[in-house]
């Protein structure tokens, strides 16, 4: 065989990838879940992404401490703030751009925890089955039942504020049964299926079975429910802002919304109160709507065999 | 204009009161993302009263789409290109809904793909059978619906001991003979049955098959048989049409079929397949797949797999060639005797 | 050739149960199922055997055994010799490589998520055979020999690409990647349309030619068995009925059970091609079926004195003949040769 073949085939494998994902894709983006939940993403990824901008062109638009010289109190929407200031005169714009960005670590991160706790635990107990299986799920029965949003109040009120990156920790701990639940019976079908057995009459060892055939087949589900995490991590961290128990150094939707009430500027002030509401709401929207896109494309039935079987 | 119309094929207009069924031209295709698929493709066949007729052919071919299209029971995404179905001289393509939906059961029965899987687990199986029967003749009492069944089960073989037994109490053998009950209890001109026998033991296959053709010859009724396995019909079945690719290519008499094979498909298939009888001999598998049914190859669909292939093959649209008045072949290269 | 005797897998009064859950809407009652029961088989190296028997016999239950998927209840099963029950860990490792099996659902044996490369190259991964650019030459050798041409299109393919009889296709290079001693294949063209089964067959012979490969071929069908097989034994719940070469069980079976299967063949409307047996009651008798012979139910020859009490033995017939039927003896055919 000639030098170049296996270079030649690595890219062929790699454009294959690429033909999978742009089928996909298009499956994705004919539905119109998938198009509204891509264009809002998008757009608020601009958003967070545009964040950086205002305090470059200007100190005074920095979020949470630019204050505008000659604007102290909360004002409307004008040409110079977009959206008028708070009570402290500084930008509502450049609060919400921040927010943006804010809200896409924490719901990010938050569900990035919560499903590979979720996928490892749940691949675990359906794997192994028996005793392992049982003492995991009763676990995750019994975190299950446990409040998250009370159990950060509680520690909140034990060690003061808390840092966002606490609470997105707490959210990855506490959200994980749910997705260890669909993990394990997605993992407990598989493992009677044909595959599976050929793998081990090839002498492959439990851990090989796990990760390279278990875990691929079970990612794709794993995906699918970190965007609903995503959402509710997000509504979490805006629940627990408005509350006043989120991270005072952090600009976030719910923090802004925590800052109009406090400050009395609930009916006064709809430029202030407005946007971070109407924000939160699409961004969970959004989410959601792509996950019911994505429900379609990894939808195993949709893997037609081509013409000719 | 192409040559494949029924009427070519040679055979003398019979006297229609023995004609039962009469297929002429049938075309049908399926909206898929990729294009119009032409699953069944000019297909003209004729079934007498009291003649059965096995429709044989690869998955994908168009068989069982042929028989969906005779019960008026295509999915959503399905169309009739064209073509005429004539049952006992009436077009059901014509029909509507309600027409057809009168003539379902009452005229035309038919056994679907592991049919014994869809009798209701909770019912007991006399209820099941007793119920399609008044839902096509409400004016029957219970008592006499339950008289037709145990008629019924005489007929199929079945205990009559086992009538009032849940479905999961019979075995393989006996779901699919209640099946066939269900077929027969409103006495049906004819029975379209696909695939009846997959999942039964090769014993309880052959006892059904050979039970179905006694009932078949008893009764008078003519029954459309559809398999990819020729083994099957070769014994039960008075004719066989071969298809292939939505096109039939080859149809006669079973004797004819078998005995002289006319296109090279007919052939392939039947030196691919195992016999006890005769001489050991090598399996002389067929290479290539099936061609694609959404842009279908001009000329001959068989072609890149026949051994008997010329160039002429992929341009000429093979037309009908009548090896004997009841058998004929779709091929440009096959010759009359 | 008496070197060529020594068996190279052998069936030690193998018995397999399972206990059944009893459930509330089947209706069915918890108890035992025997799968296979004192099975005693002895397959000579280098030929394709035959187990034939319908869903229920017992026959992918023999295989899992010789796989390690399972476990026997009773009985030994030896390898060369040596008992494979009690293996573990390096040692069970190093049976793997030595005994395979085909699948007998190509549409769920490939995993979805792997190119067809990486799925023939895994147990090469496994055992730590070979490397880099020798082990991707005979993955790709492989798939070639599997009928599929040229491997190289067909490796960076994916199961969902591929039909039913390609899959299959590759299931087999799969099996045959690591060269190994003996290969179970269990009724591989039972998912495929018949007409893909002559492709298969011819495959798997080719291989058996090439490697000189023991093959255990589970079917249900005689005929396929006849084409491909040296040697067949004809098993019905559990019990093994016949054992003898293809073309002598086919045209002078001894067991009734036998002959009705050979009856339920297709003709092809050759009718007299073939005796007809008859051995089969057209309904079966009804009787608790855990006493005497398994057949006895359905056998239209069977005398109850003897039939319903007594569990036959495999006993030899005529030389290389078993047959385990309390109506023969020596070599006799009972109910005569058919009509």
């Amino acid at each position: 065989m000639a030098n170049g073949q296996p270079t030649r085939d690595i890219r062929a494998q790699r454009s294959h990838w690429l033909a999978h994902f742009m089928e996909g894709w298009s499956v994705f983006i004919q539905n119109p879940l998938g198009k509204g939940g891509i264009v809002l993403i998008v757009l608020f990824g601009l958003m967070a992404v545009c964040s950086v901008i205002p305090p470059w062109i200007d100190p005074m638009y920095r979020p949470m401490t630019g204050v505008d010289p000659d604007i102290l109190c909360s004002t409307s929407p004008s040409l110079r703030h977009w959206l008028g200031t708070d009570f402290m005169g500084r930008d509502i714009f450049s609060q919400l751009l921040a927010g943006a960005r804010i809200a896409f670590m924490v719901g990010v991160s938050a569900a990035f925890m919560t499903v590979v706790l979720g996928t490892a635990i749940g691949m675990t107990a359906g794997y192994m089955g028996r005793f392992v299986d049982t003492l995991l799920m009763r676990l995750a029965d019994i975190v299950m039942v446990m409040p998250t949003l009370l159990f950060v109040l509680m520690l909140s009120a034990l060690f003061g504020q808390l840092n966002i990156w606490t609470i997105v920790l707490i959210i990855g701990l506490f959200r994980w049964p749910g997705v260890s639940r669909v993990i394990r019976s997605q993992t407990l079908s598989l493992k009677q299926r044909p595959f599976i057995e050929a793998a081990r009459v090839a002498g492959a060892s439990h851990l090989r079975i796990i990760f390279r055939h278990i875990m691929p087949n079970v990612l794709p589900l794993s995906f699918l429910y970190m965007t609903f995490r995503v959402t509710s991590a997000i509504t979490i961290e805006a629940a627990l802002a408005f509350l006043g128990f989120g991270d005072p150094g952090t600009v976030s939707w719910g923090m802004m919304l925590q800052w109009v009430w406090k400050t009395g500027h609930m009916f006064r002030a709809p430029y202030w109160l407005l946007p971070p509401g109407i924000c939160i709401s699409l961004i969970t929207l959004s989410f959601y709507m792509l996950g019911r896109a994505m429900d379609e494309v990894l939808d195993p039935r949709l893997r037609k065999e081509e013409e000719g079987s | 204009m192409n040559d494949q119309r029924a009427r070519g094929h040679g055979q003398p207009e019979k006297t229609e009161p023995d004609v039962l069924l009469r297929v002429e031209d049938l075309s049908v295709g399926y909206r898929t993302r990729r294009g119009l698929m032409r699953a069944v493709d000019g297909v003209s066949f004729t079934l007498n009263r009291g003649r059965s007729l096995g429709l044989v052919g690869e998955s994908g071919c168009g068989k069982t789409t042929v028989g969906m299209t005779l019960m008026g029971l295509l999915p959503p995404n399905g169309q009739v290109l064209g073509g005429r179905i004539l049952f006992r001289g009436e077009d059901l393509l014509l029909k509507t809904e309600e027409e057809m939906r009168r003539i379902r059961w009452n005229r035309i029965a038919m056994i679907f793909q592991a049919a014994m899987n869809a009798l209701n687990p909770v019912q007991r199986v006399q209820a099941q059978i007793a119920e399609a029967i008044r839902t096509h003749r409400p004016e029957l009492s219970e008592q006499d619906a339950l008289k037709q069944v145990e008629g019924l089960f005489q007929l199929v073989n079945l205990p009559k001991n086992r009538m009032r037994d849940y479905p999961h109490q019979y075995s393989g053998g006996m779901k699919q003979r209640a099946i066939i009950a269900m077929a027969l209890s409103c006495s049906p001109d004819l029975i379209i049955a696909d695939e009846p026998t997959t999942a039964l033991d090769v014993i309880v296959q052959h006892q059904i098959l050979e039970e179905t053709r006694t009932l078949q010859q008893d009764l008078g009724i003519s029954i459309l048989f559809i398999s990819h396995d020729i083994a099957i019909v070769a014994d039960v079945c008075h004719d066989i049409g071969v298809m292939y690719a939505g096109q039939l290519v080859e149809y006669g008499s079973r004797e004819e079929v078998f005995g002289d094979p006319g296109h090279f498909y007919t052939q392939a298939l039947l030196a691919s397949y195992p016999t006890i009888t005769g001489e050991k001999r090598d399996l002389i598998p067929i290479p290539g797949e099936t061609p694609s049914l959404v842009t279908p190859p001009a000329g001959c669909r068989f072609c890149d797999r026949c051994t008997a292939f010329e160039s002429e093959c992929r341009l000429v649209t093979p037309a009908w060639v009548d090896l004997s008045p009841t058998h004929r072949v779709l091929c440009s290269r096959c010759l009359s005797p | 050739m008496h070197e060529d005797d020594t068996p190279i897998l052998e069936f030690e009064d193998v018995t397999k149960t399972y206990r059944i859950k009893g459930s509330m809407f089947g209706g069915r009652p918890a108890g035992e199922v025997t799968a296979l029961h004192r099975v005693n088989l002895r397959i000579k190296r280098g030929e394709v055997f035959g187990l034939v028997g319908e869903s229920g016999s017992g026959k992918t239950t023999a295989g899992r055994l010789i796989v390690r998927l399972e476990t026997p209840g009773a009985g030994r099963i030896l390898l060369n010799g040596e008992e494979i029950s009690g293996l573990h860990g390096r040692r069970l490792k190093r049976y793997h490589r030595q005994v395979q099996m085909i699948f007998q659902d190509p549409y769920q044996s490939l995993n979805p998520q792997l190119s067809i490369y990486s799925s023939v190259v895994e147990p090469l991964l496994i055992h730590g055979i070979s490397s880099g650019r020798d082990r991707r030459e005979r993955v790709l050798e492989m798939i070639r020999t599997a009928g599929l041409s040229p491997p190289e299109t067909y490796a960076n393919r994916y199961p969902h690409q591929l039909s039913g009889g390609q899959r299959q296709r590759v299931a087999i290079a799969r099996a045959m990647v690591l060269e190994p001693d003996f290969v179970v294949a269990d009724e591989p063209t039972s998912m495929l349309d018949a007409s893909y089964s002559a492709q298969i067959f011819n495959i798997i012979l080719n291989v058996r030619k090439r490697f000189g490969v023991t093959l255990l071929f589970i079917t249900h069908s005689l005929a396929a068995a006849r084409y491909l097989c040296d040697r067949i034994a004809v098993i019905y719940r559990g019990h093994v009925m016949e054992v003898g070469s293809a073309e002598e069980v086919i045209h002078q079976p001894l067991h009734p059970y036998t002959q009705a299967l050979i009856d339920a063949l297709p003709k092809f409307g050759l009718t007299d091609a073939m005796p007809r047996y008859n051995t089969l009651l057209e309904t079966d008798r009804d009787i608790p079926d855990s006493v005497g012979c398994p057949f006895f139910p359905r056998c239209r020859i069977a005398r109850r004195s003897l039939c319903s009490r007594e569990v036959p033995v495999l006993r030899p017939a005529t030389p290389g003949r078993f047959v385990a039927c309390l109506l023969v003896e020596g070599g006799a055919i009972p109910g005569g040769n058919g009509h």
